[in-house]
């Protein structure tokens, strides 16, 4: 429906005095103009560079970096509806763009609207399971730093060993930087955020490669994101719901690059760049609630809905969602019976619900009698412990994100992404639970947690 | 320039900063692009710093206010509630907030109690409880010359009010954070855990070397109980005002024993600055700022009262002068007015006497009871007999009338 253009390679580049945050498409024609555009930016000349954009979107109406362009400088003119309608816009043709929504983000804030900021916001980091990963795991991080400060608030003293930690190592590199490190580049490029990104446009996945001139230089520490291998096609259902409208596997010039990985690989990069096709604990939920259709099936991706870690946000989703993300589905080779995987993910999604409703008989009715209790304990001190814990709080809800399922005959092992949160607490941790089947039905043997 | 700027570059902190304006209220600027430096903190003492902390946040500069709270636990690694504040910034980077302390663990509901007021009148001392430079503390009404310095402690607002006077002007020097006794004010007896109201004197100073830790770097007694508290029968002693510490910067609001309490810093300040058994320190929890002309009003009633107390006096008119006690009055010796009159007399069979005051300071207890405390030297010349004597009275409001219910001579 709406790409237009195939090659389109979007990177972030700094225009006009690096006031304006922009999106540079390579093609050089549009270089141009868009260096057109940014001079008249940078001379102050905002309305004529609005002109220059608009005669340009006259020819090209869906050039999504013109449109950026468009409503960066509505947003100067102070002209924040219109600006809001053109990122809106953009955020719902280019779901995996994470500079519409956080433009967005600013001028919904500046209206007052903060709780729609904050859900953009949430939005343009989901655009990349890294970018989640690292969000989250910096929350932990501060989240531990918090309680080391309260210790001291409170003279508790450092009694408190490190719990074990809940930070989340990524396992794979994520599916939706479909493309190799883009070097700095003629305009001043910001080496954080250097990664090239693929429009994810609907069906066709569109191809990267073309990323301009000096790919050869050799990425700067610590980027990321941009080293991103996308697993080859041949796994398709592991892949569990990649980011909204990523097309799936990002094709074939991503591939070849083991990419430059290799020296500063920071610290929570486990596996190496090898596009292992391995069950990647992709980040990202595809959100387990509305299950029958599981997660899995890569295809539906598209309106990521809320993920997992984050606090419900049940305003923002009635603006923009619903219009055209183009869900055109890929045939995919139809896995083929997910009846148990559905089963098995039910029961775990039974098991949450149980324990964030505090219902302990329930909750307790998903443990299988064969269900080892942790540290030796017996059913019964296990049980008995689990009803104070569960009973004794104020609310708790307790949410599974991006669940993956590896069935094996009777016996089941699904990992997801935990996040509990009571009125004492907010963890998230990795949880693996192994079910067995009995007299058919799935329930829990083992329950296990941190990566 | 618009009021707002679009990130340039993707940056999760950029972003996370920016999830606080929901919580932050206020305008909309994103948030701190440019963190500024902190300034040099070298000045500040940390209430001023926790209080700039505030400001950042209410700005939305999360960044400016994590670099501050981090430079304020940094240079004072025992203000606790400087940590509590930096922990609740820390989380401030990825959830809301709601209030102070908001994701302690449960478990140290007390504490966390303490220190949540200890912020709410440190913050609120910042700006809004300063008194305006136009007004004047009621309680000190007037000093005497060489009278350089008095203290005020308001105990409803956790404060002590350090005042200079010099040229017949008092102003405001500095004010201080203070802890006071686990029950708060009007002490009553030994052991009951609160902190005396009225009009004492700083009598001594003992340095913290001599003394156990938990007195910090040193305490300076104070008079407590007064001729007044003796009269009313009120026990107890030892009300310092001391240090705290090595564990900690500061001590909440009410955890004394009756003792007020200042962070060493200040205690080394005060120690610096006080005259031992010159400077008087009032305390109450009516601490009131007034304008200059209330000011006088209350003086010329002040100095009204110990003229007419000086004229009877002088002429001898015993009954009237009777009139002035109060059926309350006991000395110090238990002794009533007439005793006590008696007692004071001086040549009684001279035929004119006259008696001089002079060096008078005068000043009202901050407290719902209205007390007056006049100190002056009272001189009286019968021919060529000169007799001089300091003396202390306590005048006290009962009905309309101010009656004397105690008087010392020092």
């Amino acid at each position: 429906m709406k790409i237009k253009t195939a090659q389109t390679t979007l990177y972030r580049a700094l225009v006009s005095a690096g006031i304006v945050a922009t999106i540079v498409i390579t093609a050089p024609a549009r270089a141009d103009e868009m260096a057109d555009v940014g001079k008249l930016v940078k001379a102050g000349k905002v309305s004529e560079a609005l002109n220059k954009t608009n005669e340009y979107l006259a020819k090209r109406p869906a050039d999504p970096q013109m449109r950026f362009m468009k409503g960066v400088l509505l947003a100067e003119q102070n002209k924040p509806e219109e600006a809001i309608g053109i990122f809106t816009k953009l955020t719902e043709d280019y779901k995996d763009l994470p500079e519409p929504y956080n433009n967005l983000a600013v001028l919904y804030a500046a209206k007052g609207d903060y709780e729609r900021a904050r859900v953009t916001l949430e939005k343009a980091i989901r655009t990349n399971p890294s970018y989640m990963t690292a969000y989250e795991n910096l929350g932990d991080i501060y989240g531990k730093m918090a309680s080391q400060a309260y210790d001291k608030a409170l003279a508790l003293g450092s009694n408190s060993a490190p719990v074990a930690s809940k930070l989340t190592l990524l396992r794979s590199f994520s599916s939706s930087t479909g493309a190799k490190p883009v070097a700095q580049e003629v305009v001043a490029v910001v080496p954080a955020s250097a990664s090239a990104r693929p429009v994810a446009a609907g069906a066709q996945p569109p191809l990267i490669s073309a990323i301009p001139p000096n790919t050869s230089q050799p990425s700067a520490p610590q980027r990321i994101p941009a080293l991103s291998v996308s697993p080859p096609p041949a796994a398709p259902p592991k892949v569990a719901a990649a980011p909204a409208g990523v097309p799936t596997p990002a094709p074939v010039v991503a591939k070849p690059t083991p990419a430059p990985v290799s020296p500063p690989a920071p610290v929570k990069i486990a596996a190496a760049p090898t596009p292992t096709p391995a069950p990647a604990p992709v980040k990202i939920a595809a959100a387990p609630a509305p299950l029958p259709t599981p997660a899995p099936a890569p295809v539906k991706a598209a309106p990521t809905p809320v993920a997992a870690p984050f606090k419900p946000a049940p305003v923002a989703v009635a603006q923009a969602e619903p219009a055209k993300p183009a869900k055109v589905e890929p045939p995919k080779p139809a896995k083929p019976d997910t009846s148990e995987r559905d089963a098995v993910l039910a029961q775990v999604n039974g098991w949450a619900k149980a324990w964030g409703a505090q219902n302990v008989d329930s909750y307790l009715g998903y443990y299988s009698q064969q269900f080892e209790p942790p540290k030796g304990q017996s059913r019964k001190v296990w049980s008995d412990e689990r009803r104070a814990r569960i009973e004794g709080k104020g609310h708790i809800r307790v949410e599974v994100g991006a669940p993956e399922v590896t069935v094996n005959g009777n016996t089941a092992k699904v990992t997801f992404r935990q996040t509990y949160e009571s009125d004492r607490l907010t963890a998230r941790s990795r949880k693996t639970l192994v079910l067995i089947k009995n007299g058919g039905k799935w329930q829990i043997k083992q329950e296990s947690s941190g990566s | 320039m618009s009021h707002f700027r679009f990130s340039r570059r993707w940056r999760a902190g950029g972003v996370l900063c920016a999830v606080l304006l929901s919580l932050l209220g206020g305008e909309a600027s994103h948030a701190a692009k440019k963190p500024q430096r902190a300034q040099a903190v070298r000045n500040a003492n940390p209430e001023e710093q926790l209080t700039d902390i505030y400001q950042e946040l209410s700005r939305n500069r999360l960044r400016a206010a994590q670099q501050k709270a981090d430079a304020l636990v940094a240079e004072y690694p025992n203000f606790r509630l400087g940590h509590l504040v930096r922990g609740d910034i820390l989380l401030m980077h990825t959830r809301a907030v709601g209030m102070l302390g908001a994701a302690v663990p449960p478990g140290s509901d007390a504490k966390l109690a303490d220190l949540r007021r200890e912020a709410a009148v440190r913050l609120q001392a910042a700006e809004p409880g300063r008194p305006s430079e136009a007004l004047l503390p009621r309680a000190l009404l007037q000093m005497r010359k060489d009278q350089k310095h008095a203290l005020i402690v308001d105990a409803k607002n956790s404060r002590l009010y350090l005042y200079e006077n010099r040229n017949d002007q008092v102003r405001l020097l500095q004010d201080f954070y203070v802890s006071q006794g686990k029950l708060g004010i009007n002490k009553l007896k030994e052991g009951d855990m609160r902190t005396p109201v009225g009009v004492y004197y700083i009598i001594g100073h003992l340095p913290g070397v001599k003394l156990p830790d938990m007195y910090g770097k040193g305490a300076l007694p104070l008079d407590y109980p007064n001729d007044w508290d003796k009269v009313q029968g009120r026990s107890g002693s030892g009300i310092w005002v001391h240090g705290t510490p090595p564990e900690t910067f500061s001590r909440p609001p009410l955890s004394t024993d009756g003792c007020v309490v200042v962070s060493n810093d200040d205690l080394n300040f005060l120690t610096r600055t006080v005259e031992i058994g010159k400077t008087p320190i009032l305390i109450g929890d009516q601490v009131e700022f007034v304008s200059k002309e209330q000011m006088e009003r209350d003086l010329r009633v002040a100095s009204e009262l110990v003229e007419n107390w000086r004229r009877d006096v002088e002429s001898r008119d015993d009954t009237s002068l009777k009139a002035l006690y109060s059926p309350r009055f006991k000395s110090a010796a238990d002794e009533d007015v007439s005793t006590w009159l008696d007692k004071n007399r001086f040549l009684p069979g001279a035929k004119k006497i006259v008696v001089k005051v002079s060096d008078t300071s005068y000043f009202r207890q901050p407290s719902h009871e209205e007390v007056i405390v006049s100190n002056f030297t009272q001189q009286i010349v019968v021919g060529k007999f000169r007799h001089a004597v300091r003396k202390k009275q306590y005048w006290a409001k009962e009905g309309k009338s101010w009656k004397i219910v105690a008087e010392s001579n020092v």
